[in-house]
């Protein structure tokens, strides 16, 4: 089974609040806003260790081509890190 | 009305027809979420009016939104600021209990948000407590008095807790190194309020006060304050729901405590409002005390007027925590202690040697009277 090559750092807190996530990363004390899209992939993160079952799962939800589904989660763990959401292991 | 529609709010099993039939009787809604802040409820009447979705003016759906959108952030960084303070502390091999605020939340409503705190509170064991001070100045954390006070063993006796604040962040902390004032309970020794628990929240492990004795304290700092917040009500009734009990326990430490009227006033203000369920055994014992009933109507009234306890109203402080005492010997030491031991603004005005600590009996006295040819209120809670 191989890991995800990210981690969630210890200083991100999440609050779900009107069906909406909300992320708190306390060392920039920012706050960061998840769309429903988003706070699935998040969720995957927290719970998955194979970096197929993201794509697994999202792919059993959305009706999309595995290609678009890849670049879109690409996408966006890239905008998790470059904010400092997630960390890459190098 | 407008406090109906706080209990409704704050209640778990109200329906919406009633709840929107309190709502279309608001004549100012920002009066009413004022009044919903003081008594520490916001979170849950925002809840509560948005899940049954109550029909109310969208001027007032905004501020309240607004409202509670600047709570959960503050709240957010208050959790994280716990996460991470509880870490410092445990590198630095401080044991450290919290009470109170998110962890309270957690316990009793099962998230961070629904409860409404303005400070974390940190409970340290007395030999701790000058490294734990450091500590927070160390994390940008300022001392409302000098540190240095907190070795003064006079002041360790007449006090309970000192305040930091961090501009930075704007959070406020409350060190602690004992629950209550000594005068409170007659057998001085609340130090039995402290068995721990250990909570895993969010991934991380936390020290709390155990189920039971949580219950007790809240009930007795509810008490102390005359239960002027409807939250501290609030609180009781949630906890109860959502966590294990031992009520023997409970009634055994309230009996070793001399607070079994506060335990039982602060059920019975749970069950008054929110029809908490109580164990039978202290059911009874609420049912046959005629102090509890008549004490449930006063606060009654208390809290719909929301009158706010006068802190320079000496008489009617004594009279009212007199009524919460166990035995008349309870109510009497509670007044010799008042009016003998030195109080913690005594010894803030300069902090001396041990063997000249004979000399805060003097100032006491020329305190007082400063304080009153001044009108200056000198009672402190």
């Amino acid at each position: 089974m191989n890991k995800l090559p990210y981690h969630i750092p210890n200083t991100i807190l999440l609050q779900k609040i009107d069906g909406e996530s909300i992320l708190l990363d306390s060392n920039s004390n920012q706050f960061f806003a998840l769309n429903p899209i988003g706070e699935q992939i998040w969720e995957l993160l927290t719970q998955s260790e194979e970096p197929a079952a993201i794509l697994e799962t999202l792919q059993q939800l959305y009706d999309a081509p595995q290609e678009v589904l890849k670049n879109d989660i690409s996408t966006f763990l890239n905008v998790l890190v470059d904010r400092g959401l997630l960390i890459k292991e190098s | 009305m407008s406090f109906q529609l706080l209990v409704a709010c704050a209640a778990t099993n109200s329906d919406a027809k009633h709840l929107q039939e309190l709502s279309d009787k608001v004549t100012s809604w920002p009066e009413f979420f004022n009044l919903a802040h003081q008594h520490g409820v916001l979170p849950l009447v925002y809840q509560t009016l948005k899940s049954h979705r109550i029909n109310i003016p969208q001027p007032a759906i905004a501020m309240l939104t607004q409202l509670h959108s600047q709570h959960v952030m503050h709240h957010m960084q208050m959790v994280a600021e716990l996460e991470r303070l509880t870490l410092c502390f445990r590198e630095a091999g401080i044991e450290l209990t919290v009470i109170k605020g998110p962890v309270l939340s957690f316990m009793a409503y099962g998230d961070f948000i629904s409860r409404q705190y303005v400070d974390l509170d940190f409970l340290v064991h007395e030999p701790d407590l000058f490294r734990a001070a450091q500590l927070l100045e160390e994390q940008g954390y300022n001392a409302h008095k000098p540190i240095k006070f907190l070795k003064n063993p006079a002041l360790l006796r007449a006090g309970k807790d000192a305040s930091f604040y961090n501009t930075d962040n704007g959070i406020k902390i409350e060190l602690h190194w004992r629950l209550f004032e000594e005068r409170l309970v007659q057998s001085l020794k609340d130090e039995q309020l402290y068995s721990m628990q250990q909570l895993s929240i969010n991934n991380k492990q936390i020290n709390t006060l155990q189920n039971e004795s949580l219950i007790l304290y809240l009930a007795m700092h509810g008490s102390k304050h005359f239960w002027e917040r409807l939250e501290w009500v609030v609180d009781i009734d949630r906890l109860i729901h959502n966590v294990d009990v031992n009520w023997e326990k409970i009634w055994d430490l309230a009996c070793n405590l001399h607070v079994k009227i506060m335990l039982l006033l602060g059920l019975k203000m749970a069950n008054h409002y929110f029809a908490t369920p109580l164990p039978e055994m202290l059911e009874q014992e609420i049912n046959t005390n005629t102090q509890i009933a008549s004490l449930i109507k006063t606060l009654e009234i208390n809290m719909l007027k929301t009158i706010q306890i006068q802190s320079g109203d000496i008489i009617g402080h004594i009279q009212r925590i007199g009524s919460l005492t166990d035995t008349r010997l309870d109510a009497w030491h509670y007044v010799i202690k008042l009016a003998f031991s030195l109080k913690t603004a005594d010894i803030y005005i300069m902090n001396l040697p041990k063997l000249l600590h004979f000399f805060y009996y003097f100032v006491r006295p020329l305190r007082l009277l400063f304080s009153v040819l001044t009108g200056k209120s000198h009672h402190e809670h």
